[in-house]
């Protein structure tokens, strides 16, 4: 097994596949990475058995073969040398010798027999979307996601694909975030699947502009995503997601609209004097105004006043800071509409045009 | 208290026949089973205490007779304002069930009703099912035609599930929703909250909520905190 490469192209599919590889393993080789050569292709593959990452380039003076090298090392040395330089890889019997320049680096190997990879899918459903589309959708709900609850089905992403519309849905118990598209094709029946918090964080980590295309494959027990360079492979968490729709309010009928860009800089500022460890701000509606005040434990008080398109009075509502100012950077275009209900329900926070993007936050008491 | 509102993130408990758990009450779910899915099976009356699986087992003979077909109805009489005119509606169904049977003792409108209904189920060929915390001679019907009649059914007095069964039942309610309740947990909470299995649920319900509030595991400190702050315990 050899190649020669150039360093900028050898270093694309390292960093598209090495955040994979966990610090820890619990088996020696899942610190390596798969490098194969078959069919004039070279791919890396790198694994820590929940979420596989599988890139391609393309490369010279190829001979065909597989090993595995220590993903971190190999990384980090392709990364050190200088721009521009050629690299020659070659396996010399249970080594794997690197040669650069006036550089040269001996690497252990394990086979790539030891090496476990995900190779069939039980297919159910195959869609095809924009990447600029996925990316969309994912990077504005991913921070809602749960974070090490007990309640395994949280930490992670929900992808409910439904007839023409895909959507993106998560929740950490407290506020939750979603955004759909409209597919070009439709899909016979509803599948909901839960991609885990990491094969979420990689995923995004690995979307480009651009106007590509995206496959998205559902399978049984993995999700399965390819784009001309990569094929990305997750396990689902095996469990039921909560009917989220149940808590989106449809009752909230006290709205008002705002310039989405004054009230985040209103919050960001109040939140300065909020309390450090429930983030409380209070919002209070009267006609034409939102008027913001936070306290924080050592009496300090701030007070922001925001214009606001509304004809509701005498409503006040605390909220965690953080969670209305993440949903309103999740959210594009000018005006921001807040729809609720009273101080005990949730709200509502979306785009004044559109409901393709849906933020749910519930109140702090007061 | 935790300022934090929750999410009204909600699961339908489970009320199917693969659900229940039939401790010493397997003759009854088999009676059930069969009233549900094989016409011309005896009309069942089911007694006992509460968190004895009544209302479980006539949900679940509804699901399970709808899933094969039959027309169905639930009739949950405690729940209802004008019961006798709750059971004068009742029509078009092949299987009724009639849940909380004790919140028409006395009331003379009602009892006519049900023993009305009782004849044309008879005549018409749908049947019936019944659970009520009495048998039917200890329920306080004024109605004696209709006490024979509900004496004619084939009873069965529900014994409600012991502490280990009850444990199991309320562990794996909790696991089904992600949250682990470990023995440690289980044995302190049997030992300060003795309640029949509709409340053990119930609780877990509010717990849950209160745990994806605070974002916190459900420890005995949290589960101490919980209920002297709800009021219904204090050690």
């Amino acid at each position: 097994m050899q190649f020669s490469i150039q360093r900028e192209v050898l270093l694309k599919p390292l960093q598209q596949v090495v955040g994979v590889v966990e610090r820890r393993q619990t088996l020696p080789v899942l610190a390596n990475l798969l490098v194969r050569i078959a069919d004039g292709k070279l791919t890396f593959t790198g694994t820590d058995l929940e979420v596989e990452m599988v890139a391609t380039t393309a490369a010279e003076q190829l001979a065909d073969g597989e090993i595995t090298i220590p993903a971190r090392k190999l990384f980090d040395i392709v990364r050190a040398l200088p721009d521009g330089v050629r690299i020659d890889l070659k396996l010399n019997g249970d080594r794997v010798a690197l040669h650069a320049g006036r550089s040269r680096f001996t690497l252990a190997t394990l086979p790539a027999s030891e090496f476990p990879t995900i190779d069939e899918i039980e297919l159910v459903e195959r869609v095809s979307l924009p990447e600029e589309v996925l990316r969309d959708l994912m990077e504005r709900t991913a921070f809602a996601m749960a974070n090490q609850d007990v309640r395994y089905y949280l930490n992670g992403m929900l992808l409910d694909l439904q007839e023409h519309t895909l959507r993106c849905v998560a929740t950490d118990g407290h506020r939750l975030a979603l955004k759909e598209t409209q597919l070009e094709s439709s899909v016979a029946a509803r599948r909901q699947i839960i991609i885990p918090r990491k094969g979420v964080n990689e995923l995004i980590g690995l979307f480009e502009t651009g106007d590509g295309q995206i496959e998205l494959e559902f399978g049984r027990n993995h999700l399965r995503v390819r784009r001309g360079d990569v094929v990305f492979t997750s396990k689902l968490i095996d469990g039921r997601f909560p009917d989220y729709e149940a808590v989106i309010p449809l009752g909230a009928d006290k709205q008002a609209t705002l310039d989405r860009e004054v009230l985040r800089g209103a919050l960001q500022r109040a939140a300065i004097l909020s309390n450090e460890k429930y983030r409380g701000v209070k919002l209070e509606l009267s006609p034409g105004r939102l008027k913001i005040v936070a306290h924080n434990p050592e009496q300090e008080e701030a007070v922001e006043e925001v214009e606001a398109d509304t004809g509701v009075s005498d409503l006040a509502v605390g909220f965690n800071v953080g969670y209305l100012l993440d949903a309103l950077a999740a959210l594009r275009g000018e005006k921001a509409r807040l729809n609720l209900r009273d101080a005990q329900s949730s709200c509502l926070v979306q785009e004044d045009d559109n409901d393709q993007a849906r933020h749910v936050i519930m109140p702090l008491r007061l | 208290m935790i300022p934090q509102l929750p999410l009204a993130l909600r699961w339908p408990r489970r009320q199917r026949f693969e659900h229940f758990h039939a401790g010493a009450n397997a003759a009854a779910l088999a009676a059930v089973q069969a009233l549900a899915t094989a016409p011309d099976a005896p009309w069942v009356y089911l007694h006992g205490p509460a968190g004895s699986g009544r209302s479980h087992l006539l949900m679940a003979a509804c699901q399970a007779a709808s899933a094969a077909g039959r027309r169905v109805q639930y009739l949950p009489l405690a729940a209802v304002a004008d019961r006798a005119a709750a059971i004068r509606g009742v029509a078009g169904s092949e299987l009724l069930a009639l849940d909380d049977l004790g919140a028409i003792a006395g009331q003379a409108d009602a009892e006519h009703a049900l023993f009305d209904l009782y004849n044309r189920a008879r005549a018409e060929g749908s049947e019936l099912l019944f659970a009520a915390e009495a048998a039917p001679a200890q329920l306080g019907l004024g109605l004696p035609d209709l006490r024979s009649r509900l004496g004619a059914c084939t009873q069965f007095a529900l014994k409600p599930l012991d502490d280990a069964e009850r444990r199991e039942v309320l562990k794996a309610q909790a696991a089904s929703r992600g949250i682990e309740l470990d023995d440690g947990v289980l044995d302190w909470l049997f030992a300060r909250y003795a309640r029949d299995l509709g409340a053990l649920l119930d609780l877990l319900d509010r717990l849950d909520q209160a745990s994806l509030a605070a974002q916190r595991r459900i420890t005995i400190p949290f589960l101490r905190g919980f209920l002297r702050e709800a009021g219904e315990s204090a050690p």
